[in-house]
């Protein structure tokens, strides 16, 4: 009686010991994935659309792997929200790894090493890690694997019932979680393997493994071959990792043989192993963490910035990137533009600091280019509101929306756009269709209420000014000369302060200082008392470097700090370096990098 | 349990009764309001073919409660009740309501409780013409159509339910672009469509029942686009186009201009490719072709070549495009022979003004329906685009009061010649939405009516187009998989020859083939 009660409690305390481990593993993975990853990161990168009516869900109940596609669609709405996209993601890791353990429990006499079911975790970490991957697929590896936890329970059954078992729920993880069917199918073939009928079963699970997708491309669903075997594998949606979803793939064929072979007989563990199994998870652990992408990260962390319009927190962290790409000169640009410089002079960073910030793309890095702007129709479609051309902004969102998807972000945008311009019934349909969101679902209602009479639109200023940016004759918009499109809207409107800098910049990154200064000449709209930094340098290179014709000011004064400073130490490094640019460039680089003069003299302007 | 089902039941019964007869002592006090309900889609006037699908719709008008009466001359009247407007028409009663009152008028008598009292308004009175629609409808569906695109997909719906089934979505061939589906009205089970990019990449025509692959680039052209069968079913017409899309700045923003184009003629049993100078002048920029329901004259629309528009505008190059008026052209054929007319103008566009585009040719040979715009041959994006009708044996032509204020274009014909389908945009202005009219002989239409749908606020929220709708009796006479794989297979893709009589006449073979590429649908 003593020994049974020890027996009770010592079962009762391994319990207990081993909810406590997965607890401290589930807050780990819900650090990892808040700290480290960051779903609203995964969101920025994979933004899927997710609408609550029923063609949606019927949508998705057309093609194997719909299902998963539709939670994980779900699902990844809470990334929009750091914390609680932690915990969705962390719990489904967490859900797979238990599944896992409730499988080498049953593949295995002896308990296994409970740091085992936490080596599938690992993998996923490093395919999260990568922001591309979709939880769709790790949803419909969980289902698989609770495919291959019922059929155990069918395992000691006749053949034929087992076989027809096999057929029925391969086939409805086969229509629920995709290709993963092929590790289903796989997993239970091994299984199979030590069991007493294992030749009668291994010939008609083959035959199933193969023909279910087979004949489900081939006469029940409209997708390709390569798609019924493949769609929802993990690592599919990825490039250079996708070898991490094939090794997830491998993993568990490798644990289940392990756990026949090692495990199969009531034995005590190999002390190696105790050693050996930690470092592994370790080591997986380990380059899962180092396999996060920087780039990517930055990239996605650049773009959620611009988009939520965090400009200084984009400006900080501009500071600190290590790289550039054009869509982060654009963004970086972007968010000078809109950072205030000198109060009393109005002035913008734009115009103070940019060559602070690399400009290595030239005016590829100001405007999106026709290059750039083909995977960044969203971002295209900001900046050319940013700017006050309504209908670009409308192209580039529709292109978005084509091409993306309806995310809720361009309904919005298109809502909003279509509302500036008095469309009402066009605003109309894309507010029906964000009542069906999630995320925008009030927003929608609150839209809905205002667009009734075109009085409670007119109180809104942001509407207001967009109005007074509405063009009211035609033009082609020029892709391949933006100046022009620039020169026109502010024609028609000449408060629009950033097409102005933006035609002032343009200028400046293409070192067409001639064009500049005729713009110049109109400065005294937008800067009534001072010019910014950049400006005064382009008006000093043009007049005493260049020697230019002389030029009518207006007024302004070049500030005392641009010309006695900044101007004179240019002059005394030229002179120094007798007037040869690249003599100078040391200590052009040591002082005045960050002007315009180096910019002008030093770096290519993006179409080299 | 059994009494306590019993007793269920009966309560059950009781209220049903209850509620019936609260409405119809209340339908009794009704106020009488002399107008039609607000309803969408609005049926009132639209004349319905008699194998239609229930034409559900949503009454737009305040109230708490909404009783519809569906009555006819013939047959039980259908009573529905809602509670929020939508008015879901039972299908077999429907179908039975309709078969029984074909020739005759519908009424559909509108009650809209608010408050404790009933409204009645002036019933909504539909015709239900006997002659029957073909029964489905073919189209793509797209977003609003730019430079990119995702997910699209050709469908096709049984015009008598609500089926709608995919003819291919393009996620299974790797999300390229697909142009319009293209079924030959004397012999439906011949089609074709086009799958843009990718290793699908190519023409699909199903002929005689024979699936195949082929690609119509020959050293005289790229692939065709839009294309109109010959009634034999062995000959298809294509034109090859060098379309470009621009942008304006202000209203729509979408506009495409035609660089290039002329017209092939496709043998499908010799597999070559041929054309001739009536319908490939190097003067003239040819496109849309239609043959005659006899086989021996052949539609198109024609401009002059696109150098003649560029003009100089600020010491600068610049093209005129909303200058580009083409013509409607029509030139003998001879299906015995394979030779060719002269080419006669039914339809200036200089003269008129506007630009005339897609003629259409009814099967019975008596009208021509076509499409007229402010300029150029790409009316889906202009507010002007309106369909026109001309009699053949006359030559008289007429704007049709069908048009809106919004596009109306992409139409066709029914096989009897007694309906019309078009893509309007009046809805709102940016989707186009598939509607129907019925024409009596004598070339009266009727108000056009929009594609019923199960769900009467679908057109409120659904944000694809319906992009060239076309009636077919049939529905098409393959399955998806089977063209998937047809089109992913390019080793049995059939290359067409070029008539060796056209590549003697190639002047240049550098320069052939190059202009061109495959028009968006």
């Amino acid at each position: 009686m003593a020994v049974q009660t020890d027996t009770g409690l010592h079962r009762t305390e391994r319990y207990f010991r081993m909810i406590y481990f997965w607890i401290a593993y589930l807050a780990a993975l819900i650090l990892v994935f808040q700290y480290y990853i960051n779903p609203q990161l995964i969101y920025q990168a994979q933004e899927p659309p997710f609408f609550t009516d029923s063609s949606f869900l019927q949508q998705h109940l057309t093609y194997p792997g719909g299902l998963a596609d539709y939670l994980g669609a779900f699902l990844t709405q809470c990334f929009y929200y750091d914390w609680i996209g932690s915990i969705v993601l962390a719990g489904i890791v967490l859900l797979v790894c238990l599944v896992t353990y409730g499988l080498l429990r049953k593949w295995a006499v002896s308990f296994p090493w409970i740091l085992l079911c936490c080596l599938p975790g690992a993998f996923l970490l490093a395919l999260h890690i990568q922001f591309q991957h979709p939880l769709s697929s790790t949803l419909a590896l969980l289902l698989c694997l609770t495919g291959v936890w019922i059929q155990q329970y069918f395992q000691n059954k006749p053949t034929w019932l087992n076989v027809l078992i096999f057929f029925i729920l391969g086939s409805a993880v086969f229509y629920l979680a995709g290709g993963l069917f092929l590790l289903f199918a796989f997993m239970t073939i091994i299984d199979t393997l030590d069991s007493r009928n294992q030749y009668s079963r291994m010939l008609p699970y083959g035959l199933i493994t193969l023909l279910v997708p087979y004949i489900a491309a081939k006469f029940i669903f409209i997708i390709s071959i390569n798609q019924a075997y493949a769609y929802l594998i993990p690592g599919e949606a990825l490039n250079e990792y996708a070898w991490v979803g094939y090794a997830l793939m491998a993993l568990y064929p490798v644990l289940l043989i392990s756990a026949k072979i090692y495990f199969s007989r009531q034995r005590a563990y190999a002390p190696v192993l105790k050693i050996l199994i930690p470092v592994i998870l370790l080591g997986i652990t380990g380059s899962a963490l180092f396999t996060r992408d920087r780039i990517q990260r930055t990239h996605y962390q650049v773009l959620k910035l611009a988009r939520q319009k965090q400009w200084s927190k984009l400006l900080d962290f501009a500071g600190q990137l290590p790289f550039q790409t054009p869509i982060f000169s654009v963004e970086i640009n972007r968010a000078l533009y809109h950072t205030p410089g000198d109060t009393i002079a109005r002035t913008r960073l734009l115009g103070e600091t940019m060559f602070s910030y690399s400009q290595p793309f030239g005016a590829k890095g100001l405007l999106i280019s026709d290059q750039t702007r083909v995977h960044f129709p969203m971002e295209k479609s900001d900046l050319t509101l940013d700017l006050g051309f309504v209908n670009e902004s409308i192209h580039w969102a529709s292109e978005a929306l084509s091409a993306q998807g309806e995310t809720p972000y361009s309904l919005k945008r298109l809502a909003t756009l279509y509302m500036v311009k008095g469309e009402f019934k066009i605003a109309q349909i894309y507010i029906n269709r964000l009542k069906r969101t999630v995320l925008y679902k009030k927003w929608a209602y609150q839209a809905e209420s205002n667009i009734t009479s075109d009085y409670y639109l007119h109180q809104d200023s942001w509407i207001r000014e967009m109005r007074q940016n509405l063009m009211k004759t035609d033009h082609i918009v020029e892709n391949a000369n933006p100046c022009l499109s620039l020169e026109k809207i502010i024609r028609k409107n000449p408060e629009n302060r950033m097409a102005y800098d933006y035609l002032l910049t343009y200028a400046l990154l293409s070192k067409n200082i001639p064009a500049f200064i005729e713009t110049i000449a109109r400065a005294n709209t937008y800067y009534p008392i001072l010019l910014p930094k950049h400006y005064e340098e382009a008006i000093l290179l043009y007049i005493y470097v260049l020697k230019g014709s002389k030029l009518d000011l207006k007024g302004f004064k070049i500030r005392k700090t641009s010309y006695e400073q900044r101007f004179k130490t240019f002059q005394s490094i030229f002179e120094k370096a007798g007037g040869n640019p690249t003599n100078a460039k040391p200590a052009m680089f040591q002082f005045l990098k960050d002007s315009y003069w180096y910019y002008y003299l030093y770096q290519d302007t993006g179409n080299q | 349990m059994k009494t306590q089902f019993t007793v269920l039941l009966a309560f059950l019964v009781l209220c049903c009764i209850q509620c019936t007869s609260v409405y119809e002592t209340d339908l009794t006090e009704a106020i009488h309001i002399p107008a039609f309900p607000k309803t969408d889609p609005d049926y009132h006037g639209a004349v319905l073919p008699q194998n239609i699908a229930p034409v559900n719709f949503m009454v737009a008008e305040e109230g708490n409660a909404f009783l519809i009466r569906i009555s006819g001359k013939h047959g039980s009247p259908i009573k529905i009740i809602s509670k929020d407007g939508r008015i879901d028409i039972p299908i077999k009663s429907w179908k039975q309501l309709v078969s029984e009152n074909a020739g005759d008028t519908l009424l559909f008598d509108v009650f809209v409780k608010k408050g404790d009292y009933w409204k009645h308004y002036r019933p909504i009175m539909t015709m239900i013409s006997p002659d029957s629609i073909d029964s489905y409808l073919t189209y793509r569906l797209i977003n609003p159509a730019y430079n990119l695109w995702g997910e699209m997909g050709l469908y096709q719906r049984c015009l008598e339910n609500f089926k709608e089934s995919p003819i291919l979505i393009n996620r299974a061939v790797d999300g390229s672009c697909m142009n319009c589906h293209h079924p030959c009205v004397q012999k439906p089970e011949n089609v074709m469509m086009h799958i843009r990019a990718g290793q699908a990449s190519g023409t699909f025509v199903l002929h005689e029942g024979q699936p195949m692959k082929v690609n119509t680039a020959t050293e005289f052209n790229r692939a065709g686009a839009y294309a109109s069968w010959h009634p034999g079913g062995d000959l298809i017409t294509f034109s090859v186009n060098s379309l470009m899309i621009f942008f304006h700045a202000v209203g729509e923003c979408r506009d495409v201009v035609d660089n290039k184009s002329d017209l092939i003629v496709y043998d499908i049993p010799k597999n070559r490719v041929t054309t001739c100078p009536q319908i490939s002048a190097p003067e003239r920029m040819e496109t849309f072709p239609c043959w005659s329901p006899d086989g021996k004259s052949l539609y198109f629309a024609s401009a002059p070549i696109i150098s003649q528009y560029v003009i100089e505008k600020n010491g600068e190059e610049d093209l005129a495009y909303d200058k580009i008026f083409y013509d409607l052209n029509r030139v003998s054929y001879d299906p015995e022979t394979g030779t060719w007319g002269e080419v006669e103008t039914l339809y200036s566009g200089e003269e008129h003004g506007l630009s005339a585009v897609m003629p259409r040719v009814s099967p019975d040979g008596r009208f021509l329906l076509f499409t007229v715009s402010d300029y150029g041959s790409f009316p889906i994006y202009l507010k002007s685009a309106d369909l026109m009708l001309m009699d053949l044996a006359s030559g008289a032509v007429r704007c049709l009061d069908i048009n809106s204020d919004q596009t109306d274009s992409h139409h066709a014909w029914s096989s009897t010649s007694r309906w019309v389908v078009f893509s309007s945009k009046r809805r709102d202005g940016l989707l186009a939405r598939p509607h129907f009219c019925h024409v009596d002989k004598s070339g009266n239409f009727s108000k056009p009516f929009v594609l019923p749908q199960k769900d009467p606020a679908f057109y409120d929220h659904f944000l694809k187009t319906y992009n060239v709708p076309e009636l077919a009796r049939l529905p098409v006479q393959i399955s998806p998989q089977k063209i998937i794989r047809v089109m992913n297979n390019n080793a049995k893709r059939k290359n067409a020859d070029l008539d060796p009589v056209v590549k003697s006449r190639l002047p240049d073979k550098e320069k052939s083939s190059k202009d061109y590429q495959t028009a968006p649908g």
